[in-house]
């Protein structure tokens, strides 16, 4: 069963698209979308919320296709936190707290004092007082308060400081320790997705690279490291060479550990990759000879 | 829908206690040509709504919340309705009460007739926030600004001499068929006002 499935998304943008996108989450996962900017990471969020409409293809949410008039029930589930606090900032928690209540139907004042204890949140300070990690931490616990089945984190950990990061991360593993619950988020912070994600998708350039399981992905790519005047002598399948990153003495290649055949000789030593060298070798792609 | 308006409130509260001080200073001057300006006034204080939301940016969390957008915009426009009815209950309150006390001296015209220039005045409102609400909705509170001006200089020139007739001619409205045109002007134009908006805002989303 899937959280969201995207089934041939497609969205043009004037100098921009998204390219027939299929992309599923599975349910009680934690999925990262990685990618540089301008990838289309918030776009492809924003259309799963129907906050933008695609172009064409479908999008399924909790089972319900988002153009249905159910998807605005299957939104009461959906916890939300964008890279900003988009509310006006002369508001207070307090007052947020009064004007949610009429929106979301299962909104919880125990469970919104309960993260706004846990936050130590001020109740009646205006949101212009507050600093970034306060105005995520808030967005967090609206986000929590309405009992969400899904939630949508759009570079939610993007400019805070490590102990904030760390106290979010700590937030979203408690959150899936309920197998219904799903986490999608989006983050430049790689190895905030590393700690915490069960699943890595990589969109580049409005393309799903891959959605692998952040496991499988560290264990099956590896770095080669060859002087630059060895790259054409290697005698390894091409087809296995995801990546490559050159500098001055070495050249570092992204390689495919399944897709090598058992007649490739490999130079050297393959060493681990970590997520971040898996999207920055794979957004600068492979220079052929 | 209630939600949104709390927040509106909220909002608005907090900015415009001056600009709300002066509306109800307009409110409660007895002499009637200030209706008038009150409701040119009072016309700001629904429209800066969508300024403070801008900052914010606060459409791009809205659409991520279980509120379809036809009620988002009707919300704006119930604002505004809720806001002119106060506003209207408050003039004619005050001015009641002038009467009422033997006042009337202070007051240009008889209470009927008063009354028939406040509906008058609150049509007329209607009708300019309805013009320019899909404007609004369409370009965004920076542009519609320019078309508030222009609203905002055709209802100054509208009302002068408006004002002007009710006061030399005592009512000249109040057996007039023109307060029913106005009105079903005003509704007519208002629904279409709405239709028109949720339009705007729903095309929106395909940017």
């Amino acid at each position: 069963m899937y959280a969201i499935e995207l089934t041939d998304v497609f969205k043009q943008f004037n100098n921009f698209s998204i390219n027939n996108l299929h992309l599923t989450i599975p349910m009680g996962s934690i999925v990262g979308l990685v990618g540089e900017n301008g990838a289309g990471k918030s776009t492809t969020l924003h259309m799963i919320m129907q906050a933008i409409k695609k172009d064409s293809g479908t999008i399924h949410v909790l089972g319900v296709n988002n153009e249905a008039d159910e998807f605005l029930e299957v939104k009461q589930k959906i916890g939300v936190v964008l890279d900003e606090a988009y509310y006006p900032e002369t508001l207070t928690a307090k007052r947020i707290r009064i004007m949610l209540k009429d929106i979301y139907h299962a909104w919880d004042d125990a469970v919104f004092d309960h993260y706004m204890t846990q936050f130590k949140l001020p109740y009646n300070q205006v949101l212009k007082d507050f600093s970034r990690g306060m105005k995520m931490k808030l967005q967090l616990a609206v986000a929590l308060s309405h009992q969400a089945e899904l939630l949508i984190l759009d570079e939610a950990t993007s400019g805070l400081d490590p102990m904030v990061r760390e106290e979010i991360l700590d937030i979203i593993n408690e959150f899936t320790r309920d197998e219904r619950h799903t986490v999608l988020l989006s983050s430049h912070i790689v190895s905030d997705l590393e700690k915490s994600c069960d699943y890595i998708a990589f969109l580049d350039k409005g393309r799903l690279k891959f959605m692998e399981e952040k496991d499988g992905l560290l264990e099956r790519y590896r770095i080669l490291k060859v002087a630059p005047e060895e790259v054409n002598a290697l005698t390894i399948n091409r087809a296995a060479i995801k990546g490559q990153r050159t500098s001055r003495y070495a050249v570092e290649l992204l390689v495919d550990k399944d897709a090598l055949s058992s007649s490739d000789t490999i130079f050297g030593d393959l060493e681990k990759v970590t997520l971040e060298d898996v999207m920055i070798l794979m957004t600068k792609g492979v220079k052929r000879p | 829908m209630k939600g949104l308006l709390l927040k509106d409130i909220f909002t608005l509260e907090k900015q415009m206690r001056v600009l709300l001080i002066v509306i109800v200073g307009f409110a409660l001057t007895p002499a009637s040509n200030m209706i008038g300006f009150t409701m040119i006034y009072a016309l700001i204080i629904p429209i800066s709504s969508f300024g403070y939301d801008e900052r914010a940016k606060w459409d791009q969390l809205l659409r991520m919340m279980p509120i379809h957008g036809k009620t988002i915009v009707l919300s704006k426009y119930v604002l505004g309705y809720g806001f002119f009815g106060l506003i209207s209950v408050i003039i004619l309150i005050a001015q009641f009460v002038y009467h009422a006390f033997g006042y009337q001296n202070l007051s240009l015209v008889s209470y009927p007739v008063f009354l028939v220039n406040v509906i008058v005045m609150v049509l007329t409102a209607l009708i300019a926030y309805a013009v320019l609400m899909p404007f609004i909705f369409k370009l965004g509170m920076e542009k519609g600004r320019l078309v508030f001006g222009a609203v905002f200089a055709i209802i100054l020139f509208l009302t002068f001499p408006m004002s002007f007739f009710q006061i030399v001619s005592d009512g000249i409205f109040v057996s007039s068929w023109f307060i029913w045109i106005l009105l079903l002007l005003a509704i007519v134009v208002n629904i279409g006002s709405i239709k028109l908006s949720q339009r705007f805002y729903s095309q929106n989303t395909h940017s």
